[in-house]
């Protein structure tokens, strides 16, 4: 059981430790910053699939908000 | 033809947007309601990127004019439609942005009606009749190829045919105004409103949001809220739901409301790789029943269709998705991969998975293959069709998009920067869905009919952005 918390408590400080490297410095960001890494890369091709789907499929949202503003479902 | 009205209107749409102050966000997913994880400061290296598209996407301090035409075409000429979308997005240099949209579609072709195929019978389907005991004129409903029609809008759908309303055409004109203003340090808030009018579908939405970020702009928290009022004034009138095609109508329109919660978490968690983390929360109440719809009643030995009866689906639902999405660059490269969860108090639960590889393409031009898995269950009330002798349920639908399927999507997108201030884009893709076409303990024929009304489709973008410094 003790080996078990010892385990755990070293997992912990592990993944704590891990947690202090998460992110980007200011000065790394420039990969980050590319049009390519963009969430909303091509908004309207997003907006015309996301339109067919909500027409065709019961599922919606996920994204951005699940309302739909068409009569199409 | 089309899209001169369009950019004219979401010029103008955009302008009276930057003069009331007023604010957009694309209706579903505005560019600026997704968190940036990426802030606008990011250093230039000085060297020339190796591609267009690793340059920053800083965009402060510009006008962004982008037009966008989708054609879209089911197989068998189903539902054919042509989209276009015009927008205007003004980024301040101080951060503010101000965003208009306008979309104009037209939407042609044939939408099955519910009604389950017959292999022995021709099926014969009329509107519903109007108070005062007239049929309504055809109005905008045409009948052509598989179908007959009279003045009436009475059509007959041939011996093995998916049962088609051919004469479906509408129009949607949809407009979309939004501002992001940050509010304080790290906190943007954002606003907008929207408008969408069909021949028979009017919808308003309003909406706001926060983001902030957190722990040197590597995390931010997002919290949005929308509300969407609608209203359904079918050709045809509302029919009475689960009575028989061709009764009296009961009204001419009605009414629905849906509230939507969206709570998010962006999280960069390496120079080169982010990861998105959205909640989703709606709540739909009014009619949600689709007055075009039918069921058919079958004969419990034969499996000949009866009768047809109008649909009818509960008047509140429930949503609920997780979303998780990634992006990872490898060089300038770059993966994008997603998964939803969904379920609804309506019985139906999917998953969606999509995948895409953004891979450079010379110096100034990106192609990015992409495909998408989609699955569901089906309502807890659809069915293909109701037994003439069985006790008529109290919620029942046929419309495929209710029913379990799963689809897959195939696409590709490209783009080029081909002046600098000049960007072309483009997608195809083909979309197929696929489900279970035989009901083995149908009765009669019917056990070897196929039931399944899924579609498959083809779509093509293209679009052109312009940035004006």
């Amino acid at each position: 059981m003790a080996r078990i918390r010892a385990g755990a408590a070293l997992f912990a400080l592990a993944a704590l430790s891990g947690c202090a490297h998460i992110g980007a410095q200011p000065w790394q960001r420039d990969v980050l910053a590319r049009k390519s890494m963009q969430l909303a890369r091509e908004p309207a091709i997003m907006a015309f699939d996301e339109h067919t789907y909500f027409s065709k499929e019961a599922a919606s949202g996920g994204r951005s908000f699940d309302g739909g503003g068409c009569g199409c479902n | 033809m089309q899209l001169t009205g369009p950019r004219i209107a979401g010029t103008l749409g955009a302008l009276a947007g930057a003069l009331l102050g007023a604010a957009p966000l694309a209706a579903q997913t505005a560019p600026e309601a997704a968190p940036q994880a990426a802030p606008q400061t990011a250093p230039q290296t000085g060297e020339a990127a190796p591609n267009a598209y690793d340059e920053t996407s800083s965009e402060a301090g510009t006008l962004v004019a982008d037009t966008a035409v989708l054609y879209y075409q089911e197989d068998e000429s189903r539902v054919r439609v042509i989209e276009s979308e015009t927008g205007l997005t003004w980024n301040r240099a101080n951060g503010t942005v101000i965003s208009g949209k306008f979309v104009y579609d037209s939407l042609t072709g044939a939408t099955p009606n519910g009604a389950a195929r017959s292999r022995n019978v021709v099926q014969t389907f009329r509107p519903p009749t109007q108070r005062g005991g007239h049929l309504p004129a055809a109005s905008t409903r045409e009948h052509a190829g598989d179908t007959t029609t009279g003045a009436s809008g009475i059509y007959e759908i041939k011996r093995g045919r998916l049962p088609v309303d051919a004469g479906f055409k509408d129009r949607r004109k949809a407009v979309d105004l939004g501002v992001t203003v940050p509010v304080a340090s790290g906190l943007k808030l954002s606003m907008g409103g929207a408008g969408s009018w069909e021949m028979d579908f009017t919808s308003y939405s309003g909406r706001a949001s926060l983001a902030k970020e957190l722990f040197n702009k590597n995390t931010t928290l997002s919290l949005g809220y929308n509300y969407e009022r609608d209203s359904v004034k079918p050709f045809t009138g509302i029919p009475r739901a689960l009575a028989s095609m061709g009764e009296t109508v009961v009204g001419t329109g009605r009414h629905k409301v849906v509230s939507s919660f969206v709570a998010g978490l962006t999280q960069v968690l390496t120079p080169g790789w982010l990861a998105q983390l959205n909640w989703s929360h709606g709540v739909s109440t009014g009619y949600q029943t689709d007055p075009y719809k039918l069921v058919s009643l079958v004969d419990s030995a034969s499996g000949d269709p009866f009768a047809y009866v109008y649909e009818k689906r509960p008047d509140r639902r429930v949503r609920d998705s997780i979303y998780a999405g990634t992006k990872f660059a490898l060089g300038s490269a770059v993966t994008d991969a997603s998964v939803r969860w969904y379920r609804d108090s309506w019985g139906i639960k999917s998953w969606t998975f999509a995948l895409s590889e953004h891979a450079p393409l010379g110096r100034s031009a990106y192609v990015e293959p992409g495909i998408r898995y989609y699955r569901q269950t089906g309502a807890r009330f659809f069915r293909h069709y109701l037994l003439i002798d069985e006790i008529t349920p109290d919620f029942v639908s046929a419309d495929s998009r209710l029913g379990a399927f799963h689809a897959w999507t195939f696409g590709i997108k490209a783009g080029a920067k081909i002046a600098p201030n000049l960007e072309i884009y483009g997608a195809a893709e083909r979309y197929i869905q696929e489900g279970q076409r035989f009901d083995r303990t149908a009765p009669g024929t019917l056990a070897r009919t196929d039931l399944f009304a899924g579609s498959k489709s083809v779509s093509l973008i293209t679009g052109l952005r312009v940035t004006f410094r």
